[in-house]
C-alpha cells in the first residue's frame, strides 16, 4: 500500500468514526428520555454492504454491550429490503429473533447510495424506556414466552423515500407507555442517521466510492491484522470453561454457560456446545446477543487502541448449539439478556481465555442487582426508573490494574446520570451512593469497590428486582477472589423491608418508599497474598478495605491506632497463608 | 319504496354473502363456529348501510373503527387499499378484534364498500386469547393495531403484515384469516361494483335515505315511549370484589332515545372497561332485540339512539385502561340496566331480558412450551334464558361447543351436560384426556347475585368463584362449569 493510500485510509477512516462520533452527540442533545439523554444507553456505527452481508466499518464509543448485536440487526433489515431500498428510507427492527438481543434495543439504520447503489448504512441502537406488553419498562421477570417480554417489532420501514409512514411509526408509538419520550428519541435516532447520511454522501462525493470503499477495506484489514496478531500470541489449544446463572426467574438455577474455545494460530473458535437447553424464563440470550457479549469478552483482551469494526470479528468465529441458553428457538423469551444471561457468556469466555492470555483478561463484571421502579407523574403520564445508580458499578481487576470507576466494559460509553438531573426527571432521590468497605473481589489487584446505594421514589411506585451474582458471584481470575453477593432490599407499603433473594415483582411502595441495594464490586486478579501492602494500605486509609479486612483478604496487619503497616506481622501472616 | 326495498335487500344480501363466505372460509373456530364477526356496507359519508352480524359487540364498533380509518387516512385513500385496524382506542371495543375495510371507488369516487370485523384467535399480550383477567392496561390484554394500510395500491405492505403475524402466538390461522377477511372483501367489492352498474350511485343514496328513514320509524314506533319521568336504573357488579356500577337514565327527546350514563362508575383497573362503541352497543341491543320486526342494522336504526357516556368512566373509559372483559361481562350488566330502565316506563311493554353472563374460560398449553398455539375459547353452557331453553340473546350466534369436536380437537372429554333440577341451570364436565393445559377463568360476579362458578377436581381441588389468570388444567383432572337459571336476571344468591 502507498502511503498516500495510508493516509486517505486514515483520513476517511477518521471521517467515519468522526461521524459516527456526530451521531452519538446527536442522538444525547436531541433525545428526550433519559435513558439516552443522561445515560446515553444507545450506540451509533457506520455499515457497509459487502456481497450479501452488511460490514461495521465505525463505531463511536458507546454501549459495548450492542457491539454485535447491532450488526446482526443490521444484517437482517438490509436482508429483508435488500431488493427494495431507496434513498430516504429508514428501517426499524427490534425482534430477537431478527438478530436482536432484548426487545427493549432497538435499532434504525438508513441506506446511503452512491452510483445508484446502496453502499454504506448509519445505524443507531438504543435501549427504549418502555416496549408494550405486560409490564412497565420491558423487564418482567414473569415472562415465559417472547410475547410477555413485550412488542415484537420486524424489520419495518417507517420512512419510505424520505417520506414518513406514518400508520407505521404511530403503530410502534401507540404500543408504547412511554410514547411521550419515545415518539422524540424515535426522532432522534432518525435525526441522527439522516445527519449521518448527509455527511457520509459528502465524503463519498468528494473521495468517490471507490476510494471511500478501499480505504474502509484497509481499515478493516488494519483491525483484523491487529487482532490476528493478539491471537497468534496465545499458545494454540482447546480452553474450556463453565460459568452459572443464578436461576432463570422461574425457579429454574445454576443455569450453565460453557465456552470451548479453540486457538489455533492467529484464529479463534468460540463454542458454546455444553450450555444449558433454553430456559424457561427470560435469560435466553438470542446468537446476536451471545455473539456480541463473547466479542466484549475477546476485546476486551485486546488492545484498546485498535478501531472497531468488522475486523475484530473475522478472525473470530462463534457457535452455539440451537435451542441452547445461548442461542434459543422462538418462543423463548429474552427481555434480560443483555444483563443475564450476557454476564455469564463474557465470564466463561473470558475464564477461558485466563488460561492461554492471562494478563489480557478481567476487567468482568456485569451480574447486576436490577431494580426497576414505575409510577405516575401529578398529571397521570407514567414513568419508569431504571434505578441505574443501584447497579452501576462493580468493575473487576485486570493485570496490573485494580477494577476502576463504575461501569464495567460492557458498559463503556453508557455514563452515569447526574444525580441532579435524574432528581428532576422522576419523582425520585438518591440518599446514598457511596464505596463500602470489603465488598469486592480481592486480589493482586482487587476490583472496584462494591456500593452502598439508597433510592427513594416520593411518589408510589412499583419495584420489580431481578437478582444475578447472588449464589454465582462474579469471578475473579488468575487466583483472584470472586466478587461478593448481591443483595436488594426493597421497603415494601407496610413499611417492610423485604430481602430480594432472586426475584420481586411490582412491591407496591408508598411514596418515600426506599430501595437498598448493596452492589458488589468485581473480581480480583492474582492472588491476594501477592498485593502490595501499600496498595492495601491505601485502601484501608480509602475505607475500601477495613483493618480486618486487610487481614483476612490480604494477609496484611495494621496498626490500629496509626495504620502504619506492620511489616512483620504482615510477613508472618501471609507466610502462615502460604505465600 | 318498492324499488328502494328491492336495492336495499341487494345491499344487504352482499353484505350477509360476505359473512357467510368468510365463515366458511375462515379457519378460526371464532369465526368458523362462534360467528365471532360482522360483515357491513358503509357508504362513502361513512355511514352505515347494512350490516349483518350476530355478536352485539360490532353494532357501532365496525363504524366507528371505520370513521376511525377513515379519519387518520383521511385524503390518502386510493383504490386498491385496505385498511385496518384492532385498538380499543381507535373506535373498537377490545383490541383481539379486527376491522378490515376494503375502499371501493367508481370514477375516482369513493362509493359503498365492505368491511369485515372479526375477533383474532390472538394478539400477543400477556396470555393467549387476549382475555387477562388482571389486565390494568390495554397493552397488556394484547397489542394495538391502530389504523394501518395493509395493502397500498393493491400492493400487500409485507413488512406490516409480518408484525401482525409476529405479533401472535398463534401466526397460521392469523395469516389464514387476514387473507380470508381480503378475499371476501374482495368479493364483496365486485358484487358492489356489479350492483353499482345496476343501480347509479346517485339512486342508490336516494333509496338509502329513504331505507334509513324507514328503519328508523320503525324502530321509533315501537320503542319505549311517553316517558316522563324518565327511566333509571343502576345494575352493581363486581371486579375481583371491587363494586362497580352502571347506571343509564333513558329519556325519549325529539326524535329518539337518548340514554345517558352519567353515575356510571369510573373507569377500572381491571379489563371491564367499555370502550365508547362497546358501550353503546350492549345499551342498544336489547332494546332492538324488543322490536317485533328483526329491523335492519343501519345508519337509520343507529340515529334512533343518542348517548350521554362520561369520559373516564367505565363507559367511556380513557388510555390504557384495559377493555377485554367489556363483552363477555360488562356489556350484560350494561344491558340489564338499559332493560331495568326500561321497566320504569309505564304503559311502555317490557323489555325482555338479553343478558346473562355465565362463566367461560380461555385455555392454552403451557406458556412458552410451542412456538405456535391455538388458544380454545371454551363456553361450554350458558345460563338459561328467562324466556325459554336457550341462551340469553346476548350469547350471540355461538355454536355451543360440541363434545365430539372437543374429542377429537382437543383431547377434552365432555362427561356430562346436563339441566340441574334445583334452580333450572346447566352443568358441564369436562375432563382432560390429553395434556396439561393452562386456562384463563372469566367469571362474572356481583354481590349476593350467582352468575354460576368452576370447580376443578382431583388433583388441585378448586372452586373459582371470580376470575383467575394462568390455572393448571391437569391431565385426567375434570372441570366443571355451572351456570344458573334464568340467565343474571335472577337476584337469587348462593
Amino acid at each position: 500500500m502507498s502511503q498516500s493510500d495510508m493516509i486517505l485510509s486514515q483520513v476517511v477512516g477518521g471521517s467515519l468514526d468522526a461521524i459516527a462520533r456526530d451521531m452519538s452527540e446527536t442522538v444525547t442533545r436531541t433525545a428526550r428520555s433519559p435513558l439516552f439523554n443522561e445515560a446515553h444507553d444507545f450506540t451509533t456505527g457506520i455499515f457497509d454492504l459487502s456481497g450479501k452481508t452488511s460490514r461495521l466499518v465505525a463505531q463511536a464509543p458507546g454501549c459495548t454491550l450492542h457491539l454485535y448485536a447491532i450488526v446482526g440487526a443490521v444484517n437482517e433489515l438490509i436482508d429483508t429490503f435488500r431488493y427494495d431500498l431507496h434513498p430516504g428510507d429508514i428501517l426499524l427492527v427490534n425482534d430477537p429473533y431478527h438478530g436482536g438481543s432484548h426487545s427493549l434495543d432497538w435499532t434504525i439504520v438508513t441506506p446511503v447510495f452512491y452510483n445508484r447503489k446502496p453502499v454504506l448504512f448509519p445505524a443507531v441502537r438504543s435501549h427504549m424506556g418502555d416496549n408494550g406488553g405486560p409490564v412497565a419498562g420491558g423487564y418482567n421477570p414473569n415472562s415465559k414466552d417472547i410475547w410477555q417480554d413485550g412488542l415484537r417489532i420486524p424489520p419495518l420501514k417507517i420512512y419510505e423515500r424520505g417520506e414518513k409512514r406514518e400508520d407505521a411509526f404511530d403503530l410502534i408509538v401507540a404500543n408504547n407507555r412511554l410514547s411521550h419520550w419515545l415518539e422524540g428519541d424515535l426522532n432522534a435516532m432518525i435525526g441522527a442517521c439522516k445527519m449521518a447520511a448527509g455527511r457520509i454522501q459528502d465524503l463519498l462525493d468528494r473521495y468517490s466510492g471507490e476510494k471511500v470503499a478501499k480505504a474502509i477495506d484497509e481499515r478493516i484489514s488494519y483491525t483484523e491484522r491487529r487482532v490476528r496478531s493478539e491471537i497468534s500470541s496465545w499458545p494454540d489449544g482447546t480452553y474450556s470453561a463453565a460459568t452459572y446463572a443464578d436461576h432463570d426467574f422461574q425457579g429454574n438455577r445454576d443455569i450453565k454457560i460453557q465456552a470451548n474455545i479453540e486457538v489455533s494460530g492467529e484464529e479463534l473458535h468460540i463454542d458454546f456446545t455444553g450450555s444449558s437447553s433454553q430456559a424457561e424464563g427470560f435469560i435466553n440470550s438470542p446468537l446476536s446477543n451471545t455473539t456480541s457479549f463473547a466479542f466484549v469478552a475477546v476485546s476486551t483482551c485486546c488492545d484498546e487502541d485498535i478501531p472497531i469494526n468488522e475486523g475484530y470479528m473475522n478472525p473470530v468465529t462463534v457457535t452455539a448449539p440451537k435451542g441452547t441458553v445461548v442461542n434459543p428457538e422462538l418462543p423463548a423469551p429474552c427481555g434480560h439478556a443483555t444483563a443475564c444471561s450476557g454476564a455469564e457468556i463474557a465470564e466463561a469466555v473470558l475464564l477461558a481465555l485466563s488460561e492461554p492470555a492471562p494478563t489480557r483478561v478481567g476487567v468482568n463484571a456485569h451480574k447486576l442487582p436490577l431494580a426497576y421502579s414505575n409510577g405516575y407523574y401529578e398529571d397521570g403520564t407514567p414513568w419508569v426508573n431504571l434505578n441505574f445508580f443501584g447497579y452501576t458499578g462493580g468493575a473487576g481487576a485486570a493485570y496490573e490494574t485494580d477494577g476502576w470507576g463504575l461501569y464495567p466494559p460492557v458498559m463503556t460509553g453508557v455514563i452515569l446520570p447526574s444525580i441532579e438531573m435524574n432528581e428532576i426527571q422522576y419523582p425520585s432521590r438518591v440518599l446514598k451512593h457511596e464505596y463500602c468497605s470489603d465488598f469486592t473481589g480481592a486480589g493482586r489487584w482487587r476490583g472496584a469497590p462494591g456500593l452502598d446505594v439508597q433510592i427513594q421514589h416520593l411518589k408510589e411506585s412499583w419495584t420489580s428486582v431481578m437478582m444475578a451474582g447472588v449464589r454465582n458471584t462474579t469471578k475473579g481470575f488468575c487466583g483472584g477472589g470472586d466478587a461478593p453477593s448481591n443483595q436488594v432490599i426493597v421497603q415494601d407499603s407496610t413499611g417492610e423491608e423485604l430481602q430480594v433473594k432472586e426475584t420481586a415483582f411490582n412491591i407496591h411502595m408508598e411514596p418515600e418508599g426506599i430501595i437498598q441495594f448493596y452492589r458488589a464490586g468485581g473480581g480480583g486478579w492474582g492472588s491476594p497474598m501477592e498485593r502490595d501492602p501499600l496498595l492495601v494500605q491505601k485502601d484501608v486509609w480509602n475505607g475500601y478495605v477495613s483493618l480486618e479486612g486487610a487481614r483476612r483478604d490480604y494477609g496484611v496487619v495494621f496498626d490500629p491506632e496509626t495504620l502504619d503497616i506492620n511489616e512483620d506481622a504482615t510477613k508472618k501472616e501471609r507466610k502462615t497463608r502460604g505465600e | 319504496m318498492i324499488e328502494a326495498q328491492v336495492a336495499y335487500s341487494k345491499l344487504e344480501a352482499v353484505s350477509r354473502e360476505m359473512g357467510e363466505r368468510f365463515q366458511r372460509i375462515s379457519r378460526s373456530p371464532l369465526i368458523a363456529q362462534d360467528r365471532a364477526f360482522a360483515a357491513a356496507v358503509m357508504t362513502s359519508d361513512m355511514e352505515l348501510a347494512a350490516q349483518h352480524q350476530l355478536e352485539a359487540g360490532h353494532l357501532f364498533a365496525l363504524k366507528e373503527s371505520v370513521a376511525a380509518l377513515f379519519d387518520y387516512f383521511s385524503f390518502d385513500i386510493a383504490e386498491g387499499d385496505i385498511l385496518l385496524t384492532a385498538d380499543p382506542y381507535s373506535g373498537g371495543t377490545q383490541a383481539q378484534t379486527i376491522t378490515m375495510a376494503a375502499p371501493l371507488f367508481y370514477e375516482g369516487e369513493l362509493i359503498l364498500f365492505p368491511v369485515l370485523r372479526a375477533q383474532m384467535a390472538d394478539m400477543s399480550g400477556e396470555y393467549p386469547g387476549g382475555f387477562h383477567p388482571d389486565a390494568f392496561e390495554v397493552w397488556q390484554e394484547s397489542v394495538r393495531v391502530t389504523p394501518l394500510k395493509l395493502y397500498k395500491q393493491g400492493v400487500k405492505q409485507r413488512d406490516l403484515w409480518n408484525f401482525l403475524l409476529a405479533n401472535t402466538r398463534a401466526p397460521s390461522v392469523l395469516e389464514a384469516d387476514l387473507e380470508a377477511m381480503h378475499a371476501c372483501l374482495q368479493t364483496a367489492q365486485k358484487q358492489l361494483l356489479q350492483l353499482n352498474g345496476q343501480i347509479p350511485a346517485e339512486k342508490m343514496e336516494n333509496y338509502l335515505e329513504e331505507i334509513f328513514q324507514y328503519t328508523r320509524q320503525q324502530a321509533l314506533r315501537e320503542l319505549p315511549s311517553e316517558l316522563e319521568p324518565a327511566g333509571q336504573a343502576s345494575v352493581s357488579f363486581q371486579a375481583d370484589g371491587e363494586p362497580l356500577a352502571v347506571a343509564v337514565t333513558i329519556q325519549q327527546i325529539e326524535d329518539g332515545l337518548h340514554l345517558d350514563f352519567s353515575g356510571t362508575s369510573v373507569q377500572t383497573n381491571a379489563p371491564f372497561n367499555m370502550t365508547r362503541a362497546s358501550a353503546k352497543a350492549y345499551a342498544v341491543w336489547p332494546l332492538i332485540a324488543a322490536l317485533k320486526e328483526e329491523p335492519s342494522l343501519n345508519e337509520g336504526l343507529l340515529s334512533a339512539f343518542t348517548f350521554t357516556l362520561p369520559e373516564g368512566s367505565l363507559v367511556s373509559p380513557n388510555l390504557p385502561a384495559a377493555t377485554a372483559f367489556s363483552g363477555i361481562i360488562t356489556g350484560h350488566f350494561t344491558a340489564e340496566a338499559v332493560m331495568a330502565a326500561c321497566h320504569d316506563f309505564e304503559g311502555t311493554r317490557d323489555i325482555d331480558p338479553v343478558h346473562g353472563p355465565g362463566p367461560q374460560a380461555v385455555l392454552f398449553p403451557p406458556i412458552g412450551t410451542e412456538r405456535e398455539i391455538e388458544p380454545l375459547f371454551l363456553i361450554p353452557g350458558y345460563p338459561r334464558s328467562p324466556e325459554g331453553m336457550g341462551p340469553p340473546a346476548l350469547f350471540g350466534g355461538r355454536r355451543l361447543v360440541s363434545a365430539e369436536e372437543l374429542e377429537v380437537h382437543y383431547g377434552f372429554r365432555m362427561t356430562s351436560r346436563e339441566w340441574k333440577e334445583e334452580d333450572g341451570g346447566m352443568a358441564v364436565s369436562i375432563q382432560n384426556d390429553g395434556q396439561d393445559v393452562m386456562m384463563n377463568i372469566l367469571m362474572p360476579e356481583a354481590a349476593n347475585r350467582y352468575y354460576g362458578h368452576v370447580e376443578r377436581t382431583m388433583e388441585n381441588p378448586f372452586t373459582f368463584t371470580r376470575s383467575a389468570a394462568e390455572e393448571r388444567f391437569g391431565t385426567g383432572e375434570e372441570v366443571t362449569f355451572y351456570y344458573p337459571g334464568k340467565g343474571g336476571a335472577a337476584d337469587e344468591s348462593k
